[in-house]
């Protein structure tokens, strides 16, 4: 027997081990498979006998559900990059459960590759999240709003406190550049803002305003901030800007009459 | 990046034996005919300080079938601290026990997860048997685990979103 067959038989006869099924009826049995989503949770399928050729898998919205279930949102946005990457195995999102149709024939590649997107998904979403963002992300803006400041020639502070009407201590911002004979700037980046985030920056930028009404608020935030954050500091911030608009950031700089921070 | 819990296994134990209120639903589909997922959230505070969101949600689902004459999947429920579940129940063929990173062996049907800090959600006992003395439909699946997290429900008032109800 040749070292092929060797691994071959000793593989198959593992797998007949390990894989289980459960018989619901006549037409339908649930298969569980030696795949894991991260809470080490077999992906499990439901397979129906839908005619003598047809037949229909579905992971009966396990995927999705364990997802939610280990505490990560599943909006829109999801659903739709969970479509994305399944389709390759010819796998369909019908509601939040993860379809496919195939023929006699087509069965056990059918239920290999159904496996193989739930799995997939399983390993895409339910890693432990990063809930810091990347601080080389935030770096990068920060040094291509601070590049843009030092050719246009504005003269900026680093982290600066800028004092509040009610926190008097104030509040820390990125980058700062003094009223000076025309309008001062606090310009903050941010890295993937919540709702939270977006709105007590609401509150400090109010707060500044109240001691300095020629102080004006920027953001710079990055590409993947969620749509809500993005309205909420585009609705106070005199200046918000994607980090792949920083190239505008010296026409709202003249636009808002920002000093040069020069004495 | 680290993703360390803001809490320990003795707080997490402590939470559950603390006397908790429901006090509000944040997300409930289950009257929605159209709804994908049949899912119920209730935010959950300690009975001692109401006024404060420590961050803990019971959250109960079960897919829909994807055609009407298929087998209804079962419902499964979990307890979300700062969005890590600290228990979670639901129903797997086989489902292997893992103990400080290692499989140690299998459970099969109903299971319990159980948060610790070694193996987060991983960790899982076997309730089939106490799950064989009631129905497995979504409402009993989700009162069952309010009794088994949050102790005792009272029956005579239905949360919704500003009642208080007492699940101790």
């Amino acid at each position: 027997m040749s070292i092929t067959e060797v691994v071959l038989n000793a593989y198959i006869k593992a797998q007949q081990k390990t894989i289980e099924f459960e018989d619901v009826d006549k037409n339908n049995c649930r298969v569980s498979l030696p795949l894991h989503y991260s809470a080490h949770t077999r992906v499990e399928l439901a397979i129906t006998k839908i005619s003598r050729d047809q037949f229909l898998l579905t992971d009966e919205g396990q995927t999705i559900t364990e997802l939610r279930n280990a505490g990560h949102p599943t909006g829109s946005r999801t659903l739709d990059r969970v479509s994305d990457i399944v389709r390759i195995w010819q796998v369909s999102l019908d509601g939040i459960s993860l379809v496919r149709m195939c023929t006699r024939k087509d069965l056990g590649v059918a239920v290999h590759e159904l496996g193989e997107a739930a799995k997939t998904i399983g390993d895409a979403y339910l890693y432990p999240r990063d809930k810091e963002p990347d601080p080389r992300v935030e770096e990068s803006i920060k040094d291509r709003v601070r590049k843009t400041f030092q050719r246009e020639r504005y003269f900026y502070r680093e982290q600066q406190s800028v004092p509040g009407k009610i926190e008097n201590a104030g509040h820390k911002v990125d980058f700062y550049i003094p009223s000076n004979n025309a309008n001062g700037l606090a310009l903050e980046v941010l890295i993937n803002p919540n709702k939270l985030q977006a709105e007590a920056w609401g509150f400090r930028a109010q707060d500044m305003k109240a001691v300095d009404q020629r102080l004006k608020i920027g953001f710079v935030y990055d590409q993947v901030s969620r749509d809500l954050s993005r309205t909420i500091l585009g609705s106070i911030a005199d200046i918000a800007l994607s980090s792949n608009e920083t190239a505008f950031l010296i026409e709202q700089l003249r636009k808002y009459h920002i000093s040069r921070g020069h004495g | 990046m680290s993703d360390a819990p803001p809490f320990t296994e003795a707080n997490v134990e402590y939470l559950l034996k603390a006397r908790k209120v429901i006090q509000g639903i944040t997300k409930d589909t289950t009257d929605d005919p159209d709804a994908d997922l049949l899912e119920i959230s209730y935010r959950i505070v300690r009975i001692d300080n109401p006024g404060d969101d420590i961050k803990l949600r019971l959250q109960a689902r079960r897919p829909k079938p994807v055609l009407a004459t298929l087998p209804k999947p079962k419902p499964s429920a979990a307890l979300l601290w700062h969005g890590e579940r600290i228990r979670g129940i639901d129903h797997k063929i086989v489902h292997a026990r893992i103990k400080d990173g290692l499989p140690i062996g299998k459970v099969r049907g109903w299971h319990e997860h159980r948060w610790t800090l070694a193996d987060r959600d991983k960790q899982v006992i076997s309730i089939d048997r106490q799950m064989k003395k009631i129905q497995e439909d979504f409402r009993s699946v989700l009162h069952f685990c309010m009794k088994r997290w949050a102790h005792r429900i009272n029956r005579r008032r239905r949360p919704t979103t500003d009642s208080k109800v007492h699940v101790r």
